[in-house]
């Protein structure tokens, strides 16, 4: 979606003539910048909580502020601005207390920022369809060695399972995920995934 | 970082998104249409025209539904004293760490009976 379909949600809102309307009418925002602006959120090291927090805040300062909204501006950067202010309001307070990050990692809200998160939603949504698609076992082989770091060994001493099987579902769920990011090569180049399939192990002899 | 690893935290991150989204909407809805926002502005010096700030013009407003009881936080280990209900009520000059500490449910003695033992 771009700025013009942005505008097309705001507008209604603004003009609507009741409150009823109006938050009738700004659902379809709310759903449009949730998750861009979540990802960013998430992007600044916010946890999850927190994020849920600083999404809400942002949409009823969205909300409150319709009037004043300049269709003519950068809509898009408005969104994240609200919410780096609010993220660096809450650093600042957290700096009085001692704790918390530093306000100079939160990074400026630029285009840039907005195209990324929104890159990174549409990529997290890709992502969570191909882990869906494998099955239990290797949705909890993939999660336990793959993501949380854990060695075969490890990670069959853990689960309770042989280290065989352990093994197989780790690589056909890698296998199945390498066939479904074949369609998304972009997501797989950013995440430095190599799609072909595992050269042939080289023997004693053949170095030979 | 590995590219694997990647790919679950993107996926990880976006089922957060999607399980909160829905629940945090159905907070936002019940807020925006809350008194709270209903207040006058430059636009609206009265209030919105079916604001309930407007007493006699409009029935008060009623939730649709019951928004989701929020969960407690699994950091919040705060836990408050509670009093037994047959503990009396604190007086004027009384210590505040004898009322909790005293919250075992025997009775202590009162100023009244020291007195009429004396």
């Amino acid at each position: 979606m771009d700025s013009k379909e942005l505008i097309d949600l705001i507008r209604p809102c603004k003009l609507a003539p009741t409150a009823e309307k109006r938050r009738l009418l700004f659902e379809p925002v709310y759903r449009y910048a949730f998750r861009p602006v979540w990802t960013y959120l998430r992007c600044l090291n916010q946890s999850p909580d927190r994020c849920g927090d600083l999404c809400q805040e942002v949409m009823v300062r969205v909300y409150l502020f319709l009037d004043h909204i300049n269709l003519d501006a950068n809509l898009k950067g408005l969104f994240f601005t609200i919410a780096r202010n609010l993220v660096v309001t809450s650093a600042r307070n957290q700096a009085r207390r001692g704790t918390g990050v530093a306000i100079e990692d939160v990074p400026e809200t630029t285009m840039q920022a907005w195209l990324h998160a929104e890159k990174l939603a549409n990529a997290g949504k890709a992502a969570a369809d191909a882990i869906a698609s494998l099955t239990e076992d290797q949705r909890t082989a993939f999660q336990v060695c793959s993501v949380d770091g854990l060695s075969v060994e490890a990670a069959a001493i853990a689960l309770g399972w042989s280290h065989k099987k352990v093994k197989n579902a780790l690589e056909r769920g890698r296998k199945k995920l390498r066939k479904r990011l074949a369609a998304a090569p972009e997501l797989a180049k950013a995440l430095g995934l190599d799609l072909r399939k595992k050269a042939p192990r080289q023997t004693a002899r053949m170095i030979s | 970082m590995n590219g694997w690893r990647q790919l679950g935290l993107l996926a990880r991150h976006w089922r957060e998104a999607e399980d909160r989204q829905e629940s945090s909407w159905a907070r936002l809805r019940d807020a925006i249409g809350g008194p709270f926002f209903y207040r006058p502005s430059k636009q609206h010096p009265d209030g919105f025209l079916d604001g309930p700030n407007q007493p006699g013009l409009v029935e008060p407003y009623q939730p649709a539904f019951e928004s989701p009881a929020k969960e407690p936080r699994k950091d919040d280990t705060r836990s408050f004293p509670l009093l037994p209900t047959d503990q009396r009520a604190p007086a004027e000059g009384d210590d505040w760490r004898t009322i909790f500490e005293s919250g075992s449910g025997e009775d202590t003695p009162s100023d009244d009976e020291d007195q009429h033992k004396k």
